[in-house]
């Protein structure tokens, strides 16, 4: 009886302790990555021939435009 | 590489609300939707400020951070994009964002008035500006248009509540461009150097 208890405590005692444990609380993060579709590039045209600097020039001449000052050559 | 960014010049900003009006008819974007929006502090008093604000495709963006679905990505000129057919409608980018950018639709297609009756599909997919640089389906397509609206990038074309600001209150583009042209601004006129959440929205590094 006595050797059965003491197996029974050998055996339950480590999983008693190990309630006892400190464990990390807070969920580490990791940066995900997009797993969506693939999207096109403002340049993957005809217009643009897929060229990203022609796209890039004609932008920034439009850029350009919004500055009122450039427009009066003020 | 462009890096695309807004400004709101709050000095010249007059709250004609054209900016809200030109987004909302260039998308289509339905009722209770507003991708961008004018918020007029101080209303009323002296020294009130108008302020047009949308997504500001910020270069660390906390929505990309927070998604749980990961279907944020950021384009090459640094516009902050997501996938509709892979969003939730969690809403976590809505609270993360320090703009209140992110926009959701009624449940599945329920106009305002109509009560949603599934509680799990109150919220519908999130909605948010673009730059008008649509989404990740073809450019210029019939499906981009619905899902996200307008991609007039593609046509050689900056974001049209900018373009159609009467006062160039707002200015979107390349950063460099539009930061030299408010630079100028601010020299000529001597006051009214502020860019309204700028520090919030491009202050820590680039992350794509």
């Amino acid at each position: 009886m006595t050797h059965a208890l003491r197996t029974a405590l050998v055996l339950v005692l480590p999983a008693m302790l190990a309630g006892c444990g400190e464990y990390k609380q807070v969920v580490e993060y990791q940066n995900g990555s997009y797993v969506g579709k693939q999207d096109e590039r403002p340049w993957d045209s005809e217009r643009f021939m897929h060229d990203p600097e022609m796209w890039r020039q004609v932008m920034h001449e439009r850029n350009q435009r919004q500055n009122e000052y450039g427009r009066t050559g003020d | 590489m462009a890096r695309m960014k807004f400004i709101c010049d709050v000095d010249r900003c007059i709250e004609c609300n054209a900016c809200v009006t030109a987004c909302k008819n260039e998308h289509e974007v339905p009722w209770g939707i507003n991708r961008r929006r004018v918020i007029t502090i101080n209303d009323g008093q002296p020294g009130e400020k108008s302020v047009s604000i949308a997504c500001m495709h910020c270069t660390d963006a906390p929505c990309m951070a927070v998604c749980p679905v990961n279907c944020f990505y950021k384009t090459e000129d640094g516009v902050v994009l997501h996938d509709k057919d892979i969003c939730i409608g969690c809403g976590y980018c809505s609270l993360a964002c320090p703009f209140d950018a992110p926009q959701f639709p009624n449940s599945a297609g329920k106009r305002p008035g109509e009560h949603a009756t599934d509680f799990f599909v109150a919220r519908g997919k999130m909605d948010k500006c673009t730059f008008c640089a649509g989404g990740p389906e073809e450019n210029g397509s019939e499906a981009e248009f619905d899902k996200y609206g307008c991609n007039r990038l593609s046509e050689g074309k900056l974001p049209l509540c900018a373009e159609m600001c009467s006062t160039k209150a707002l200015l979107a583009g390349d950063a460099p461009v539009i930061v030299a042209i408010h630079e100028d601004r601010i020299e000529r006129r001597g006051y009214g150097d502020q860019r309204w959440g700028w520090e919030m929205a491009y202050g820590r590094p680039e992350k794509i």
